[in-house]
């Protein structure tokens, strides 16, 4: 059985993307330099410079996708923890008590049921002061049997 | 200009992370990291793309170091995963640029 999903990021996406890789990096330019200097290290910053590089394109679309091919996602991936990632795909939720208050559950029932989610890539927490804000990285989600 | 970033789960500890970026119907870039988690951290395995020097493979140690790069034909997302799905970790071992 094969999960999928993708996510088409808007412009504000594309935004939060590029700030995450100037809190990272500094400047495009720094991470150039160290793309240049490290040539045969780490593939990651190739890869950082490339992105960042694109995302700055005027117009450009970004596409994110997951596939998931390993039955082993299914210990993670309760009834229960996909209505939280659809809730949180449909919802404005400023932070994880913001998403527990919303859905009237325990503070640590809902995050370490974020923390599965995200073990898999399919939200994001982005640190807001003391909290974390929970981002759904699944628009759509396709499950198919294998041919 | 099209940016697909993908993540393929192999296993709960190994992915096939893939950046292309698309003008038009060309890909001007495209990278397939094999990678496996260890001690809390991706690491390299096996990688395709053609930054600087046009379509290659790079094999890295267990510790992220660069061991071997060699070109090779260009190969899609869809052949890489196939390799990757299929032989994993003994990719190491084996004459990629024969794949």
């Amino acid at each position: 059985m094969i999960i999928e999903t993708e996510k088409i990021h808007r412009q504000k996406d594309i935004q939060n993307e590029l700030e995450e890789l100037g809190r990272g990096y500094g400047s495009i330019e720094a991470l150039h330099q160290r793309v240049s200097v490290d040539k045969c290290g780490s593939p990651f910053f190739v890869d950082d410079y490339i992105l960042w590089r694109a995302l700055r394109t005027e117009g450009c679309e970004y596409i994110e996708k997951i596939e998931i091919d390993t039955p082993e996602i299914f210990a993670d991936l309760s009834p229960r923890r996909l209505e939280l990632l659809e809730y949180v795909r449909m919802h404005d939720v400023k932070s994880i008590t913001d998403l527990a208050g919303q859905l009237n559950r325990n503070y640590k029932n809902v995050y370490d049921d974020l923390s599965a989610l995200q073990k898999w890539g399919l939200v994001t927490l982005s640190r807001r002061g003391k909290d974390k804000k929970p981002v759904s990285q699944v628009e759509t989600m396709k499950v198919t049997f294998r041919r | 200009m099209r940016i697909t970033k993908e993540r393929i789960w192999v296993h709960k500890n190994e992915v096939l992370d893939s950046i292309e970026v698309l003008e038009g119907n060309k890909i001007q870039f495209f990278s397939y990291t094999y990678k496996v988690l260890s001690e809390g951290s991706w690491v390299p395995l096996v990688r395709f793309d053609n930054w600087e020097i046009g379509p290659h493979f790079d094999k890295y140690d267990e510790n992220g170091s660069l061991l071997e790069q060699k070109p090779c034909p260009k190969k899609s997302l869809k052949q890489v995963a196939g390799l990757v799905k299929e032989f994993r970790k003994n990719l190491l071992t084996m004459d990629i640029s024969a794949l």
